[in-house]
């Protein structure tokens, strides 16, 4: 086995080993710079807030729970294992922040909190860490092609087409070519 | 369905890609009234008549004459399918949601944990001698 494939397969061998503990870090990195969900009125007491305030209160702060959320999302748990896998295990729980342990319908719940323009903004600090400063999408796809042209190593009427295959992860739209995105250049 | 997918996009087309299926004539012109420019491969008997689409004779006559720039543009949707038979194969390839709201929710979360485990395997990647 050639060298580089040695070294990725170590590299992802080691992430699933240490899956749980590498999300959460990471999630821990990005969260504190994101801003608190629109309408958490996290109260710590259960009961009625008061006279003039509307809604169910949430029980958990917003942190702990889009933590929880990341992590049943990543390791592809449903709601139903994500809450026995909190109630088990306590260190995991003390480490993400959460007193006790939610039920399945309280982390639906929070899901449910989390709008759309928030979870792209975390996407986008999630992908920050991927993209070169300064370099837009278009600029990266343009410089690939002249690079490409430049090689003279174009593809020709009959081989060309590439209608299938292993390209590099994106996280955006399928049809326009903003989805060829720059993560590429660090992804692993 | 082109058109509803790029509706939501606010910012400039750029290059647009797409497979056979969308190769049609108002697919065509609407993606070069919106500034892009449209590369989609030739279906089974298709022919160069603009019938009131110019950008769609552009594009055919494109593809006829040099076949080798428009390849070399359409090769980045390798990028693209990869991307998503990565997500498929990595998160699955259903929702658990129901409602719509929830099914939009659901595969922010999915696209968030894939590249938090993209950005996990690049740093392991970095670290591991």
């Amino acid at each position: 086995m050639p060298e580089d494939r040695r070294a990725a397969y170590r590299a992802y061998d080691r992430v699933r080993r240490h899956e749980l503990e590498i999300v959460t870090r990471l999630l821990e990195e990005v969260l504190p710079e994101m801003p608190k969900p629109r309408g958490w009125s996290h109260q710590p007491l259960v009961g009625r807030p008061g006279p003039h305030r509307r809604g169910r209160p949430e029980r958990f702060p917003w942190e702990p729970m889009a933590k929880a959320l990341g992590l049943m999302h990543a390791l592809g748990w449903d709601y139903r294992q994500a809450e026995g896998n909190l109630w088990v295990a306590s260190d995991l729980r003390r480490q993400i922040g959460l007193a006790e342990a939610p039920s399945r319908m309280t982390l639906w719940r929070a899901e449910r909190r989390f709008s759309e323009e928030w979870l792209r903004e975390l996407n986008e600090k999630v992908l920050a860490a991927f993209k070169k400063k300064s370099v837009t999408l278009a600029e990266e796809f343009e410089r690939s092609r002249r690079t490409r042209r430049g090689s003279g190593n174009t593809r020709g009427g009959s081989g060309g087409r590439s209608d299938s295959g292993g390209g590099s992860p994106s996280d955006s739209s399928a049809s326009s070519m903003s989805s060829a995105s720059a993560e590429e250049k660090d992804g692993g | 369905m082109l058109r509803t997918l790029l509706d939501r996009m606010e910012a400039p087309l750029g290059p647009v890609l797409g497979d056979a299926a969308y190769a049609g004539r108002r697919n065509v012109t609407y993606v070069a009234d919106r500034g892009g420019e449209p590369y989609f491969p030739p279906k089974f008997r298709w022919t160069a008549r603009a019938e009131g689409h110019a950008a769609w004779r552009r594009m055919v006559l494109r593809y006829r004459h040099h076949p080798e720039l428009f390849h070399e543009t359409y090769r980045f949707r390798a990028n693209v399918e990869g991307a998503f038979s990565a997500i498929k194969r990595h998160q699955g390839a259903f929702l658990r949601a129901r409602s719509a709201v929830m099914q939009r929710r659901e595969a922010g979360w999915r696209m968030i944990a894939r590249n938090v485990d993209l950005l996990a395997r690049a740093r392991a990647a970095r670290e591991t001698p």
